[in-house]
């Protein structure tokens, strides 16, 4: 499996819940080191634990950035629009 | 002139007297100097005083300005850069435990232009680590808002604010990825510009994403950021984004007038959840202008919450690519915050990162599409400083009770590459009495019609002329 496919199944299976009004998703520390692993990223506990509450939180954005549909003809652009 | 009436006066004011000779570059750097040896301890606006290489430029300058080799406006005047700018053999920090004793053997292009024009570094500026840090856990501590020692100056180019509303410096240069020049230009109640993509070389210029990052100028006056500009603007062989488009004269353009010019107001989405003193301060600047001859024009920008919805994932992606060594090898001595920052962003994918991009053409035809229908557009520059432990814990983390909804004015100008000038434009009533700030932003390579509009209010009000009173 992929590192897209990996965070695409993170992201649909992740649970979402709602505290203090705020949107969440619960990672694993197990699923962080198994995605980890399949890139090719062998990472400690101690990393995996700073990045599961950031990831938690960025979930759902990342979930509506894929969920976005762009015209075919848009292309990406750094810099500035000539 | 005793030093005390050279702190905080503009470099329009200071220059010709330099050029008449009336005031030497000497008293300058040394008024200066004192003033950062008295207010540094308290502000920690300064990590480094270079004092006895900038007495050595000014009683340099003082001698080729007699010999009538004045170079121009800048020539004998103090600068400070923040501390990811790169300076030959001045040490570069990045704010960070990580650099901390790195000395740079090349100059930024943009301390390169400043020095060539005259102008003499004086120190080296606190900032959040490596820009994108909490300000806490750096190398030195956060710098502090003069105008309440209590609270945040903002970030990331927290001294390059602080420094100038402490009249430490009357210049300094800041870097803006996500608002980190114009964040502290209003928290500091000074004048900001975000240029344009690729009108200031990045050469030098420790990167958090290249294709968001730009270096611009700060300074008390409208007028002395356009000197700045003039100074640094410009293509550059080594940084191939720097862009070839001709630099106008801006001190010409500050006296074009505003009469007709079409001031864009959002309906939608930037004013929404304002707090009331800074909206009513807004609504006072843009009468202000109307009054002196702009009009009016409503306008709509569709999708206004996609830069900042966009601006994460690629700020995320580059700022993890270019850090990839020293997080693996030193994330210990990296600031909590960035660090996991930096690890969230290695798990962008190379999808995630493209489709942004994408999004990114977007966001910049909408902006065309507006600026179709006006010359300069108006936004909030955000609320007035918050208090010091409210800016340094964990930004991105959930609170309780949640934070209230604030629309992201920042992250479009960076996400389209158009230019953005934050100004004062009144204070709150306190106490503390806080600077509060407005923002303009223009079609790309336009500073000079940001200039002219800025300069048109700025000439009507006092409220750069205010000074901090280090208290808290």
């Amino acid at each position: 499996m992929n590192r897209r496919r990996l965070i695409q199944s993170l992201a649909c299976g992740a649970t979402i819940g709602s505290g203090a009004g705020q949107v969440t998703s619960v990672l694993s520390l197990e699923a962080l080191r198994n995605i980890a692993e399949a890139h090719g990223l062998r990472l400690g506990d101690e990393r995996l634990r700073v990045l599961q509450p950031v990831l938690e939180r960025r979930l759902p954005l990342l979930r509506t950035l894929r969920e976005m549909e762009i015209d075919d003809r848009i292309a990406p652009t750094q810099g500035i629009l000539k | 002139m005793n030093a005390s009436e050279i702190l905080f006066r503009p470099v329009t004011e200071l220059a010709p007297l330099i050029k008449a000779r009336k005031l030497s570059p000497v008293e300058v750097v040394r008024a200066f100097l004192e003033r950062i040896e008295k207010v540094n301890p308290k502000v920690n606006a300064f990590l480094t005083v270079t004092a006895d290489r900038a007495l050595d430029q000014a009683r340099q300058a003082e001698k080729d300005i007699a010999a009538r080799r004045y170079r121009g406006p800048l020539h004998g005047i103090p600068y400070a850069p923040k501390d990811l700018i790169a300076t030959a053999g001045v040490r570069t920090t990045n704010g960070s435990k990580v650099t901390s004793n790195w000395i740079p053997d090349y100059e930024s292009t943009v301390t390169g232009r400043l020095n060539k024009a005259g102008a003499i570094l004086i120190g080296k500026l606190n900032l959040l680590e490596f820009a994108m840090g909490s300000g806490q856990k750096g190398l030195a501590g956060p710098a502090r808002n003069p105008w309440d020692l209590a609270c945040s100056p903002s970030g990331s180019s927290s001294g390059s604010g602080a420094a100038l509303a402490a009249g430490m410096a009357p210049l300094t240069l800041g870097s803006d990825t996500g608002g980190s020049i114009r964040g502290p230009a209003k928290s500091c109640g000074v004048v900001g510009l975000k240029p344009t993509y690729g009108r200031v070389s990045l050469h030098g210029v420790t990167a958090l994403s290249w294709t968001l990052d730009h270096v611009g100028p700060m300074a008390r006056t409208v007028t002395d950021v356009a000197l700045m500009l003039q100074a640094i603007a410009g293509s550059d062989p080594n940084d191939r984004n720097a862009a070839a488009a001709p630099v106008p004269n801006y001190a010409k353009a500050l006296n074009g007038g505003v009469k007709g010019l079409r001031l864009g107001v959002p309906s939608n989405y930037f004013f929404d959840h304002v707090h009331p003193e800074t909206a009513a301060a807004l609504h006072e600047a843009i009468s202000r202008l109307k009054q002196l001859g702009v009009v009016q024009v409503e306008v709509q920008v569709r999708q206004p919450g996609l830069a900042s919805s966009i601006s994460p994932v690629i700020l995320g992606a580059e700022s993890a690519a270019f850090h990839q060594k020293r997080l693996r090898e030193h994330a210990d001595l990296l600031d909590s915050l960035v660090r996991e920052r930096l690890e969230a962003g290695s798990f962008y994918s190379a999808v995630d990162y493209i489709k942004a991009l994408r999004l990114r053409t977007l966001v910049m035809e909408e902006m065309r599409r507006v600026f179709e229908t006006c010359d300069v557009l108006v936004l909030p520059a955000g609320n007035a400083a918050p208090k010091l432990e409210e800016e340094i814990v964990n930004t991105d983390a959930p609170t309780d009770p949640p934070r209230a909804p604030r629309p992201d004015t920042f992250n479009l100008a960076n996400v389209a590459g158009i230019p953005a000038l934050v100004l004062p434009c009144g204070f709150t009533a306190g106490p503390p009495s806080l600077p509060l700030g407005i923002q303009f932003c223009a079609r790309p390579f336009d500073e000079a019609t940001l200039f002219r509009v800025g300069h048109a209010y700025q000439s009507t009000t006092d409220w750069h002329k205010r000074t901090a009173p280090l208290n808290g």
